[in-house]
């Protein structure tokens, strides 16, 4: 006694004995791992199944109903093991003469017959049919563009990842046509053609297969089709978003480095509310130069790293190359994870220098000042290389900086308040934050504030200074005008924009005082009308 | 980069290589030419084939048929069969039609030629 198995091959059931379906599933086998690498794989595989399924049609009687071993031996007699075709097949392969189209198997290789370093730009070169120099050129361009860093390491990353062509094959493979709008649009129609040969054939099979009532290669054949479509729609979507992935990511790489590398670029950084042109003027206030640096080289890696992955995910979509990229990926990925954890840290050590508030306080008593009234004004043209009227305006004056060569300015504060001498006074507070109290005095302590009496006018800078390279530290600094009780301030119309939190009676808004005459009670500022 | 197989001794691949190639060229000629008389099916071509002793192994025919239709030479119909599932039914084209007449006369050409050599030895 024996068991039998119950194949359908080709559209047609069979009974097999155990080791007759044994051994013609090891042949299929055979066949498949030999055609399935191949365009027209599927196509030869589905012949020879049904000239199989033909010769074991005639294999069969009312008598004898079932397949045995004998029989299938008898077919692999017949039709040779694939071996036996095998060097046939690789002897198209090397002459280059297939009847494939080469074009549909084209590949990105590193072309090292013509290469300057690896042969990258050279073997894009020949993907796109253009002229070496072009191609270099274009990338040149690119390099510069960017600043060198990232392009020069997608360089690398494409040197060690893309397989260099070697064998003849390859080097077929790796030159391509022209791209010209023809040859988009041959493509175009053939990947077309592809489909609607697919969907016919798919089709004349149902239609004659339905007669002969075998629903489950039907059912087969439809997935098979719908299959073939959704492929062809993914190919064509892949290659879009691998467009956009280099695109984009060469766009984001390429304003990065405009923001990083040049000042006064077309992309200004206005972090201060007044322009400090560059992130590396804005690194070089916060933090000193070594710290700086290796932060400044961790965050580049953080963000560069996505980026060039981006990038070369594009370029691999597009292509469609084999790549030995794991080690290469991995190593990115722990130097990625490296850079954040770095970053993070390094962002908890420097944020620390703001841990805590100082101040350092002088007060001047003009005692040489014999009149009732004092005159308050700003020095209207401070001087500095970078200003601008906006800087008069803005509100938020913890946040207003200048940078130049060798300093930072900040917007000061301007108050009155009641004297509680006989003299007008001059109160100067300057206020910083640091690592811990002693140390944000000390950073208070040092930022500088000039101003001067002449005769009734009492003329202040608009700014404080703070000589680089000390840092950055959330600096301010606030005037107060002691003004005796009964006497009297007039504020130039140029204080209007220092002006801040001025106590007066009638709660007048501060902007509203310049450009008067006020007499200063206990309880803050009256009119003199 | 055929100069590389040249180099040196000829090894035993490259004799196989030749041959393999040899008979390739002249197994897609006689598809062709086949077809050129009669539109067939597989079998058919197989039996004519193996008549002729061109080959061995009938799987050796398939890729080359597909081959062939992918190039433009050969097209195909599904045909009923009494026995067994629908059979494609294979027709030579247009190109195919010249692309055979190319064949002829490089074949010919090529007896010719190798007729020549051959007297020319044995004189």
């Amino acid at each position: 006694m024996k068991t039998t198995v119950k194949i359908n091959l080709s559209g047609q059931i069979f009974d097999l004995d155990n080791d007759a379906y044994q051994a013609l599933k090891d042949y299929l086998d055979a066949i498949s791992q030999r055609f399935r690498d191949m365009e027209e794989g599927a196509e030869i595989i589905s012949d020879i199944e049904s000239r199989i399924a033909e010769l074991f049609q005639s294999k069969i009687s009312e008598k004898k109903e079932v397949i045995t071993i004998e029989d299938v031996n008898d077919v692999i007699t017949i039709m040779g093991q694939p071996e036996d075709y095998l060097e046939e097949e690789s002897v198209n392969e090397e002459s280059g003469k297939s009847y494939s189209k080469s074009r549909k198997s084209k590949k990105y290789y590193r072309d090292g017959d013509n290469a300057i370093l690896g042969g990258v730009c050279s073997g894009l070169g020949a993907y796109f049919g253009i002229e070496n120099w072009l191609m270099r050129l274009l990338w040149v361009i690119f390099f510069f563009a960017t600043g060198g860093g990232p392009l020069f390491i997608l360089y690398i990353v494409l040197w060690i990842a893309v397989p260099k062509a070697v064998t003849a094959a390859e080097k077929l493979e790796m030159r391509g046509e022209k791209v010209t709008v023809s040859n988009i649009e041959k493509t175009v129609k053939e990947e077309y053609e592809t489909v609607k040969e697919n969907v016919k054939e798919g089709y004349e099979k149902v239609k004659t297969s339905k007669e002969l009532k075998k629903t489950g290669n039907v059912i087969d054949e439809i997935f098979h089709v719908i299959g073939q479509i959704v492929l062809v729609f993914l190919k064509i979507i892949l290659v879009i978003i691998g467009f956009a992935f280099i695109v984009s990511g060469l766009a984001v790489l390429f304003a990065l480095s405009v923001a990083v590398f040049f000042r006064d670029s077309i992309l200004s950084t206005e972090i201060f509310g007044a322009p400090i042109q560059s992130f590396n003027e804005f690194f070089g206030i916060l933090g000193d130069p070594t710290s700086m640096t290796l932060i400044s080289i961790a965050l580049f890696f953080a963000i560069v790293i996505p980026l060039i992955a981006l990038i070369y995910a594009g370029i691999k979509m597009m292509f469609r190359f084999k790549a030995n990229d794991k080690m290469i990926g991995l190593t990115a990925f722990v130097l990625w994870i490296l850079s954040v954890v770095f970053l993070v840290t390094m962002a908890a050590f420097e944020g620390w220098n703001f841990n805590a508030y100082g101040r350092s306080s002088t007060n001047h008593n003009l005692d040489t000042f014999s009149s009732d009234t004092i005159n308050i004004r700003i020095v209207s043209d401070p001087g500095i290389e970078g200003f601008n009227n906006d800087w008069y305006f803005s509100y938020d004056n913890s946040w207003t900086m200048i940078s130049t060569e060798d300093r930072l300015y900040g917007k000061i504060d301007l108050d009155t308040a009641p004297g509680k001498f006989d003299d007008y006074e001059l109160s100067i507070r300057k206020n910083s934050q640091g690592r811990d109290r002693a140390q944000a005095s000390i950073n208070a302590g040092r930022l500088d504030f000039e101003w001067k009496l002449d005769e009734n006018t009492l003329i202040l800078d608009p700014y404080f200074s703070l000589e680089k390279p000390n840092k950055w530290r959330s600096p301010g600094t606030k005037v107060t005008i002691m003004v005796p009780p009964g006497k009297y301030i007039r504020l130039d119309n140029n204080t209007r924009y220092f002006l801040r939190n001025v106590e007066t009676v009638e709660d007048i808004w501060d902007r509203k005082l310049a450009g008067e005459v006020w007499q200063m009670t206990e309880d803050g500022l009256v009119s003199v009308d | 980069m055929y100069y590389k197989f040249s180099t040196r001794n000829a090894d035993k691949m490259n004799v196989e290589n030749a041959k393999a190639q040899m008979r390739k060229g002249i197994l897609e000629y006689c598809i062709l030419s086949i077809l050129s008389n009669n539109d067939a099916y597989a079998s058919d071509i197989i039996k004519e084939l193996k008549e002729a002793r061109l080959i061995v192994v009938e799987g050796t025919l398939y890729p080359l048929l597909t081959r062939q239709k992918n190039a433009g030479l050969l097209s195909y119909r599904w045909e009923e069969s009494t026995q067994g599932p629908p059979r494609k039914y294979y027709t030579i084209t247009d190109i195919g039609h010249s692309f055979l007449n190319d064949l002829h006369q490089s074949w010919n050409e090529l007896v010719s030629a190798i007729d020549m050599l051959n007297k020319k030895e044995t004189k």
